[in-house]
């Protein structure tokens, strides 16, 4: 399918629906998600990838991939669930803070709409499409808005918050733009720690290190859902056997191209919290949270959130998306609400 | 496991933040324990300790702890800020400020400082037994700052009251003091003479990763430095002294107190180590 483009040259789409396609068009895919200004790590090969060879093993690709004067210009990483009523969901949900399409920065309105026509045609074969969670400055919005479809029922869910946090170049600025409550309590947790206890800040980012280090995040991150009884309210794919297995592959991928970083905190030695980190250029977004709950008089989370930022500015980063949900201490660190759409697009059957 | 003893928060770093990369290079545990790092207790300063503030560009003790938090995670090192206050901040029982004069800050221990060096002892003391370090890393007293001198006298004391069990004993030379050739005053040639007298050098080489990791960590303590090395190149000044140490190469230098033991060792002491042999 060849569509008229007013860019350099028309915009044609194909269809991917098996893995060894995909894993064919990595490489351009990678360049791609790297130009792409608005793209996140959820629409980056190396997540998705993971996600396909683990956790998306029962699911149909169905990726629409635009290409104009043979580049790859933009990527609509969809899959249909069949077991689900032919659900059309992006690849990594519903493990992604935000979906998208990935599309190339110069010219991208016809990319958008040749990618949309393929998506939103009969043949696609889904029954419902998740177009959630979607970011307010996402590249498939069509003039800032998500599409209809005649014929199809538009189910709105709830808006989810994603707090967004900017850092000033001084951190000392951000440190005094800081509730000056919770500020004064977080030193003084953190004051009475290091007079008593070893504390030890400890970034992994090493690939090779990695997937070690990930797995033991998991365990721990488990050990203290189980520990409060809460693990039923980890999202089912979360409790997926074979979820540590995508979190390990996917951070050691990603840890490659620079884009995961785990930080750990140690106190006494002994691993009490752990941050892990999705990354692209100067942005961070917290990701998944751990704590050891015997740890739990140090207040180790807490203590992680305000020493993880400290790491993450040292390191040049300014802005820091705490991730989907809307817990307090996403708003005492001073995070911004980002609302995040949700939209089901339903075919009449 | 290397415990290193810092009086200041960044004394450690700028002295042997190369011993600390090559240690964690090695996968060795290396804990960095700063004494005196709380602020004036309620928050007030002293009129000298404003003044000095306000001359030096000092900040706040919060600001100099992150910069530790910072110089410690590039290092991989772990940390400890022990809540004694700095000798600026410091009064008596009486509330009397300890310094009210650039004199009082580099001199030698005075009556009224015995309070605060048997704390510091004690407070030693504890985290060497719990912490069973190989080797502690303690400051020589280069240009005779107060709290350097304390941070001394109470390691030493520490050690010799833990007898058979204390753990080696380096004392490293502190900087700028040291790359800065201060030799010429006459503090820091008294010191340097009396540990020549009383102590052996040993070089410790550094590969230039240990020396990059030790000049990154140095860079955060970005508060401090201006008022450490007033315009200085310290780069230069820092990597000039290392290359003194090991000639075609860089180095950190430190000292065994020879007389360490026998010095200050009383009786108990003595006994101690007596009934183990």
């Amino acid at each position: 399918m060849v569509e008229p483009a007013a860019g350099p040259g028309p915009v044609g789409v194909q269809t991917i629906t098996d893995l060894p396609q995909l894993i064919a068009l990595a490489p351009a895919w990678r360049v791609l998600s790297d130009l792409a200004p608005a793209a996140s790590v959820f629409q980056h090969p190396d997540w998705a990838l993971a996600w396909c060879r683990t956790l998306g093993a029962d699911s149909a690709l169905q990726v629409q991939a635009a290409f104009r004067d043979g580049e790859l210009v933009g990527l609509a990483p969809l899959a249909i669930d069949a077991g689900d009523g032919r659900a059309a969901r992006f690849v990594g949900a519903p493990l992604n803070d935000f979906n998208d399409f990935l599309v190339h920065p110069q010219d991208p309105a016809p990319v958008v709409a040749a990618l949309w026509r393929q998506v939103l045609d009969p043949a696609a074969g889904w029954a419902a499409l998740e177009l959630t969670p979607i970011r307010p400055d996402a590249a498939l919005r069509i003039n800032g808005h998500l599409p209809n479809l005649t014929g199809a029922a538009r189910e709105l869910l709830p808006v989810q918050p994603a707090p967004l946090l900017r850092l000033e170049d001084d951190w000392e600025a951000y440190r005094a733009r800081l509730p000056a409550r919770h500020r004064r309590q977080w030193e003084r947790t953190l004051a009475r720690t290091l007079a008593d206890h070893t504390v030890q800040v400890q970034p992994v980012e090493d690939p090779h290190q990695l997937a070690d280090a990930v797995a033991r995040f998991e365990r721990l991150r488990r050990s203290s859902w189980t520990a409060r009884g809460r693990l039923d309210e980890l999202v089912p794919t979360q409790r997926d056997d074979r979820f540590p297995q995508f979190l390990a592959a996917a951070a050691a991928a990603l840890a490659g191209a620079g884009h995961c970083l785990l930080i750990e905190l140690a106190i006494d030695h002994t691993l009490a919290a752990a941050d892990l980190y999705l990354t692209r250029a100067r942005s961070a977004l917290l990701y998944l949270r751990a704590f050891n709950i015997e740890a739990a008089e140090h207040s180790p989370g807490v203590m992680l959130a305000i020493l993880g930022l400290k790491l993450l500015h040292a390191r040049g980063y300014r802005e820091v998306s705490l991730g989907r949900g809307g817990e307090a201490f996403k708003y005492h660190l001073g995070g911004q609400d980002v609302p995040l759409e949700r939209v089901v697009l339903r075919r009449s059957p | 496991m290397q415990l290193y003893v810092s009086p200041h928060l960044d004394d450690a770093v700028l002295s042997c933040g190369g011993m600390i990369a090559r240690t964690r290079r090695g996968a060795g545990r290396a804990v960095v324990l700063t004494v005196f790092a709380s602020g004036p207790r309620g928050g007030k300063l002293t009129p000298y300790a404003a003044r000095y503030h306000a001359k030096c560009g000092i900040a706040d003790l919060w600001t100099r702890r992150w910069e530790d938090i910072e110089a410690c995670e590039l290092l991989g090192a772990e940390l400890i800020h022990l809540q004694f206050p700095e000798i600026l901040y410091r009064r008596d029982h009486h509330g009397r400020p300890r310094c009210r004069s650039r004199h009082e800050l580099f001199s030698q221990l005075r009556p009224d400082d015995t309070a605060v060096v048997a704390e510091v002892t004690s407070a030693l003391a504890h985290w060497i037994r719990r912490l069973s370090p190989a080797t502690v890393y303690g400051p020589v007293g280069l240009g005779e700052h107060v709290d350097h001198v304390a941070t001394n006298a109470a390691l030493r004391q520490a050690i010799s009251d833990l007898g058979a069990d204390a753990p080696r004993l380096l004392l490293y030379e502190e900087m700028p003091y040291a790359a800065l050739n201060q030799a010429s005053t006459a503090n820091t040639a008294a010191a340097l003479r009396h540990l020549k007298s009383t102590a052996t050098p040993n070089t410790h080489r550094l590969t230039e990763e240990d020396w990059a990791h030790k000049i990154r960590a140095i860079e955060a303590y970005r508060s401090q430095l201006p008022s450490i090395w007033h315009g200085t190149d310290w780069r230069a000044e820092l990597r000039a002294y290392a290359q003194q140490l090991v000639p075609g190469g860089l180095g950190e230098q430190t000292w065994t107190p020879t007389l360490d033991r026998s010095s200050s060792a009383g009786p108990a002491d003595a006994d101690v180590r007596s009934s183990g042999t």
